[in-house]
């Protein structure tokens, strides 16, 4: 501490002294208010990195917002530190802060300005001077470290560096929502909802498989497959509903979930709702293939059936002529059986369409006609029907376009007006009242606000 | 005498202290009425002491003006008394070899420490000749003008109860006094004392500790204490806050006062914080020496209106108010 300047001139060295007392005392409050709020800034971070890796936004949105509050709090810091002239609330707080009674104060004051005196009196400065000494010298006697320690917010600090590690962690292999994942692969959900409905679950591509190999070696009884055609159907049913159901919930969910709140456009939603109610409506909600294959497999174990009862029925006639059992009825079944089994299901799982196809073997092992649905043992007659149901379809088509273009419509609605001419009379009428002067009430009188709106709406102008 | 302002403030903290123990031999507790008194005295001003009877007011300023080696005269003052009965009337003389003239014999403001007793019961008119006296620091007989002897103090008092046959003092003239003093009833202790020091054989007797040299010499050194300006614009602030329509105004003083402190008052405040500062071994005025001497240097100078006057607001809760509400900073 330098000592004072001459009787009761300014006393830069003072002020000066008091100026590095209240930098202390401003980066301590700023250390203080960073450390406090430091946590609560990683907390955010690590909050908008899981945000961000759960809906699949960018890694910068969690980065970019740590480092703009690490330089928003490094300028905290260096704004606490900065160069200040000392204003006179600040010399008090520091006063009192060290309890000097008012002197830093004052004396603050008095090494700025000149002590107000008399001409010629030098009193005034003599006790100017000395005060501002002995506040000097207290100034100097204080310990202001001890009044101003620095902050120590290790707890803070270490929570904070935590937060933002687990931040980063959480960027890499923080959960993933699905939507995320397909964004990721640039499919949408109506995409994996269709993608999911191709893929048999698997326990129902077990219970096919089994029941496939056990008709094929023969082991299954005609009943037994039966219930297991009935089982596996049910439960193909039942996925059926399930699917339907969620594809419709996932394309009403696609609509609304478009960015900005707008709606999709027409098209899209319209193939939107279009393939939800597809899936919905479908009868055959299942891949084809494996409705057709369950389908042909439930009629061609009926017909085995049908025909082993006919069988047996002659096989009884004949041993009830014979008096022996007719062991060869059993054969028939099971070679029925085992040309039944000769179908084979293949799945292929094309890269792109995500189809399944299905190849219906016919007669024998190199097969027939491998279409679906015409293969079997129809032979020509069954192509024939196919041709004629294709034509029949196809003129539906033609008249159901003919109907979306109005022609129809307008005819059947004329048609319809035409037909509507029934007459409708009153029967009930109520007999006519006389109007009671005496009863009715007084229109309400116009606002005194209005009444000059009124006047001029009414009154028009010559 | 002193010469450095280590040697006026020592020997300024010295005499205070020596004032107030003596005093406090014969009067009993009180030691801040005590001190505040000596303020006065020391800050040149006036005491308007304001207690019930018996509390020990005559005392007090006995006491004082015997501590001080000052000359003391006492007013009783009544409805009958007149202004030449208090700073006294030219009386016809007659030369020794003949003749007649006019010889003035001065009346008992010529003092140093004067107390007038009941002022209250006095008309306004005997009043205002002793308050004249009081601001002029002289007396105007006839023709002539008779200053008075330094250091002069009046010590007013006033009863607070009886009322009837009274004349109030006007606020202009509440204003001339640099402190109004209450003096309260002692406590049970403070009883005890009062009781074995005034029931016995012997009396308590004090000493002089100062002489009038002295008290003056205090009162230079007081003014010398030099006063921030942040300081100063306290007691400003404060001053002004006593005022309805001042930005410093507290809601209680918007309420009940009509009109507020004078700048007198403000003089009051820095004058007596230096003082206050000096007792405290300080060279320099805080906002706390303000605080510690606004209550008596304010509360005198609080007009109340008549809605405060209806509610018998004690101005002293203003007061109290103010300083809290009122800022150090500007």
């Amino acid at each position: 501490m330098t000592p004072p300047g001459p009787s009761g001139s300014p006393d830069p060295s003072l002020r000066a002294a008091v100026a590095t007392i209240d930098r202390l005392r401003r980066s301590r409050a700023a250390v203080s208010v960073v450390s406090r709020f430091a946590p609560y800034v990683a907390g955010i971070g690590l909050v908008l990195a899981l945000a961000s890796r759960w809906f699949g936004w960018s890694w910068m949105v969690p980065a970019a917002w740590l480092a703009v509050a690490l330089v928003a709090l490094i300028a905290a810091l260096g704004w606490g530190r900065r160069d200040l002239e000392v204003s006179d609330a600040a010399a008090t707080d520091i006063d009192t802060r060290a309890g000097l009674g008012g002197e830093l104060h004052s004396a603050h004051w008095f090494a700025a300005n000149e002590a107000p005196h008399a001409t010629g009196d030098e009193e005034p400065g003599r006790w100017a001077t000395f005060h501002r000494g002995k506040a000097a010298s207290r100034i100097a006697s204080t310990d202001w470290a001890s009044l101003y320690p620095p902050v120590r917010a290790a707890r803070e600090w270490m929570a904070s560096a935590a937060l933002v590690a687990v931040a980063v962690i959480a960027l890499v292999i923080g959960p993933r929502s699905n939507a995320a994942i397909l964004a990721e692969q640039g499919l949408t959900s109506a995409d994996a909802a269709l993608a999911a409905r191709e893929m048999l679950p698997e326990d129902i591509q077990k219970k096919i498989d089994e029941l496939l190999a056990a008709i094929k070696s023969g082991e299954l009884s005609a009943d037994a497959a039966r219930l297991k055609v009935d089982e596996i159907r049910a439960l193909l049913d039942k996925l059926n509903t399930t699917t339907a159901e969620e594809a419709k919930r996932q394309a009403e969910a696609a609509k609304d979930a478009q960015p900005g709140g707008e709606k999709p456009n027409d098209d899209e939603g319209d193939k939107l709702t279009k393939k939800a109610e597809e899936l919905a409506d479908s009868s055959a909600g299942l891949p084809e293939d494996v409705r057709w294959s369950i389908d042909d497999l439930a009629s061609r174990l009926a017909n085995s059936d049908a025909s082993k009862r006919e069988t047996n029925k002659e096989n009884a006639a004949a041993s009830e002529k014979t008096g022996e059992k007719g062991a060869g009825s059993d054969e028939a079944a099971k070679a029925e059986m085992a040309q039944a089994a000769g179908m084979q299901m293949v799945r292929e799982a094309a890269a792109d369409a995500a189809e399944g196809q299905m190849m219906n073997g016919g007669g024998g092992a190199m097969g027939g006609d491998s279409r679906p649905g015409a293969g079997g043992n129809q032979g020509g007659n069954g192509l024939a029907e196919m041709a004629a149901l294709k034509q029949a379809l196809r003129q539906e088509m033609i008249q159901a376009q003919a109907d979306l273009l109005g022609q129809t419509v307008d005819t059947e609605i004329r048609r319809k007006t035409e037909q509507s001419q029934a007459k409708v009379g009153f029967t009930r009428v109520a007999t006519p009242t006389s109007f009671d002067r005496s009863r009715a009430a007084l229109p309400p009188p116009v606002p005194e606000a209005h009444r000059s709106l009124l006047q001029r709406y009414f009154l028009r102008r010559q | 005498m002193p010469t450095s302002v280590e040697q006026h403030i020592d020997h300024f903290q010295e005499h205070f202290v020596k004032i107030t123990k003596e005093v406090g031999r014969r009067i009993v507790g009180n030691e801040e009425l005590v001190a505040n008194t000596v303020t006065s005295l020391l800050a040149g001003g006036h005491v308007l002491l304001e207690g019930i009877p018996g509390v020990g007011k005559t005392s007090l300023v006995h006491t004082l003006a015997d501590v001080l080696h000052l000359k003391f005269s006492r007013i009783q003052f009544t409805p009958d008394l007149m202004p030449a009965d208090i700073v006294g009337t030219n009386i016809v003389q007659e030369h020794a070899h003949g003749g007649t003239f006019f010889d003035f014999q001065p009346g008992p403001i010529f003092a140093n420490v004067v107390l007038a007793d009941e002022i209250n019961r006095a008309t306004p008119k005997t009043q205002s000749a002793l308050l004249e006296a009081m601001q002029e620091m002289s007396v105007s007989v006839g023709k002539t003008t008779y200053k008075l002897d330094q250091p002069f103090l009046v010590l007013a008092t006033q009863n607070p109860l009886e009322m009837e046959g009274t004349y109030p003092l006007p606020e202009a003239q509440l204003d001339r006094f640099f402190f109004k003093l209450k003096v309260v009833y002692p406590t049970e202790a403070h009883m005890h004392l009062i009781m074995e020091r005034t029931t016995q054989a012997t009396t308590e007797t004090v000493e002089r500790v100062v002489n009038a040299e002295q008290i003056l010499q205090m009162r230079h050194a007081a003014r010398l204490v030099p006063v921030a300006q942040p300081v100063q614009g306290y007691a400003i602030r404060l001053t002004l806050g006593s005022h309805p329509h001042s930005p410093y105004a507290t809601p209680m003083v918007k309420k009940y006062v009509r009109y507020g402190a004078s700048p007198r008052a403000a003089q009051a405040l820095i004058l007596g914080a230096k003082i206050h500062a000096l007792t405290q071994g300080k060279a320099f005025v805080s906002p706390e020496d303000i605080r510690a001497i606004a209550l008596p240097a304010l509360r005198h100078r609080l007009l109340l209106n008549f809605e405060g006057e209806a509610e018998q607001i004690d101005s002293d809760v203003m007061v109290k108010e103010l300083l809290a509400g009122v800022s150090v900073d500007a």
